[in-house]
């Protein structure tokens, strides 16, 4: 179904080279960027809640990678910093039923419904290795990893932070906890934390390493772990420090590295974030209705510890402020653009400043 | 302010539930008119809750709190209300639409717009048009209010507002909207009378379209 990887990133060497660089920097100027254009009209995926994945996830899952495949094609000439990556979407609902909950189906996601109505409720969870999603993402990932030997296009699987995972199990009522049972939630997000290193070893032995790193878009050092902060956005930066970074940063220092996705909407948390140890850094999703992250850069930058962020632009924005930006920081730029051309264009542009 | 009035205040401010239900107790043994101590006490810090929320020092933790602090004192205040036969702000029937389950945006803007003197009916989640209409005409509300956090689901308050408009009752109630992927130019689009990014913004929208701001 792949070519070999370097059909797709024939830069892949320069790539890894520039984020090695990237991680060891200690001064500002080390710029990469991501040029995404529309992917091209593919064969319909089958709705998540119209498939019974007990019998029909590998099918599912071909037709993802064909259509990622086809993605791919499209973007040879680019040749940006982003490695080809594939991960498996059945939305976020699994991310925390391998330990309890029932997964709910929409068309392109899933949630999990919180199962816990005290705080105590965690001392009755196991982690089984039996348990339903334990087995079906295993499944995935090895169908994943067969699927995809041939270039290798590396696999990736992220992973809620324990204080997602602890959102996702608790519900709404987590909010009120840290002020009612504040020691109770140290100890549930103590669960959280080994819960998430308890699955991903599991998972990672599955997708192992590549190119000497793990990659997920970006290269990584070897030993990162990705994981989502997206409840870091509701609460203060004081909460946050208090009773999700010391969690987050055990689960880090179980495998090495961390490198964290969160939202435009919390950048007022942000900073907290960027005070976890060996952190690579920091993706920012745009929200609707509030401010983007590349909006509020003047704000951030002198305030993220100097950890690289990865913001999106547009390729206009990209132009006109690289030099303020990359004289104050190190950075990774991922621009929408509106097909290969421009894609190709503005890469070849990239080069020409930042090498 | 009145120290009672102050102590009110601050104790729905602060979060402190039992501090609150304490607070409205003794106004009202006091002899405070149980009208000043919804509009100067409860209404009042619900509305500096809200604003210390848009200005980023709280967030949706000590909004749940000082929403519990304002519910509880609330419970002491209401019978003395219903008993003077003062009326609320308004009536609103809440919910999120079909196929969504998601509730703590609407649970924010349902508690955000009660400290505004709002009378809630809340659905709760996964509610069918034909569900909404069904509480639109039991219980005559002046605003509607839907939520969506999925973009698979917002199209669920198009297709609400559509029902409404087939079964000719469109024009009966004002209709609000929000959520994670909603936006203003959304509203506009599928006729919704306003929208809010924010649960503290829905209760300001809420007063507005009730000629109360």
């Amino acid at each position: 179904m792949f070519k070999e990887i370097h059909y797709y990133k024939p830069n892949l060497e320069d790539v890894i080279r520039r984020y090695r660089a990237l991680y060891d920097a200690k001064e500002p100027g080390h710029a990469m960027i991501y040029a995404i254009p529309p992917a091209p009209v593919a064969e319909p995926v089958p709705a998540l809640n119209n498939i019974d994945l007990n019998t029909q996830m590998e099918a599912y899952l071909d037709i993802c990678l064909r259509n990622y495949a086809l993605a791919l094609e499209n973007t040879v000439d680019i040749c940006d910093d982003l490695i080809p990556t594939f991960g498996p979407n059945f939305g976020i609902g699994d991310y925390s039923a391998f330990i309890a909950g029932e997964v709910v189906f929409t068309e392109d996601t899933s949630w999990a419904a919180p199962v816990m109505k005290s705080l105590d409720d965690y001392k009755g969870f196991t982690l089984r290795e039996d348990a339903y999603w334990v087995r079906m993402l295993e499944r995935a990932l090895m169908h994943l990893v067969r699927q995809t030997a041939s270039g290798p296009i590396p696999i990736i699987r992220g992973f809620y932070s324990p204080l997602d995972l602890a959102h996702s199990l608790r519900g709404e009522a987590l909010f009120t906890d840290f002020t009612d049972e504040p020691q109770k939630v140290h100890q549930f997000m103590e669960f959280c934390a080994d819960a998430i290193i308890w699955i991903a070893s599991r998972l990672r032995r599955i997708t192992g390493e590549n190119f000497g790193g793990n990659i997920a878009g970006a290269w990584l050092k070897p030993g990162t772990i990705c994981m989502s902060e997206d409840i870091a956005c509701l609460i203060s930066p004081k909460t946050y420090g208090e009773f999700a970074r010391p969690y987050t940063q055990k689960v880090i220092n179980a495998f090495g590295y961390g490198q964290i996705h969160t939202h435009s909407l919390g950048v007022r948390c942000i900073p907290e974030i960027t005070k976890l140890e060996r952190l690579l850094g920091v993706q920012i999703s745009d929200d609707p209705n509030v401010p983007r992250g590349f909006d509020k850069l003047e704000w951030l930058l002198p305030r993220v510890n100097g950890i690289p962020l990865t913001i999106g632009c547009t390729p206009a924005e990209l132009v006109t402020n690289y030099d303020l930006i990359t004289a104050q920081c190190n950075i990774q730029f991922a621009s929408v653009v509106a097909d290969a051309k421009e894609g190709k264009e503005l890469v070849e542009w990239f080069r020409g400043k930042a090498g | 302010m009145d120290t009672k009035i102050s102590e009110i205040f601050n104790a729905i401010v602060d979060g402190d539930a039992s501090a609150a239900k304490q607070t409205v107790q003794s106004a009202l043994e006091a002899g405070i008119d149980a009208e000043i101590i919804l509009n100067e006490g409860l209404v009042a810090s619900m509305k500096e809750v809200g604003r210390l929320f848009e200005e980023g020092e709280y967030f949706v933790p000590e909004m749940l709190i000082s929403a519990r602090a304002m519910q509880a004192g609330m419970n002491i205040l209401r019978p003395v209300l219903i008993e003077q036969d003062i009326k609320p702000s308004g009536k609103v029937v809440i919910g999120t639409v079909r196929g969504d389950l998601h509730d703590i945006g609407k649970n924010l803007v349902s508690m955000m717009l009660e400290g505004a003197g709002f009378q809630i009916v809340d659905l709760g989640t996964d509610v069918a048009p034909e569900k909404f209409l069904e509480a639109v005409t039991e219980h005559k509300p002046d605003i509607l209010g839907m939520s969506a956090l999925l973009t698979t689901t917002m199209s669920n308050i198009k297709t609400t507002i559509q029902y409404f408009e087939e079964k000719g009752v469109r024009k009966d109630v004002k209709i609000i909207i929000g959520g994670a992927p909603i936006t203003q130019s959304y509203a506009d689009e599928i006729g919704a009378d306003g929208f809010a990014p924010d649960a503290s913004q829905a209760a300001a929208l809420a007063k507005r379209l009730m000629g109360k701001a």
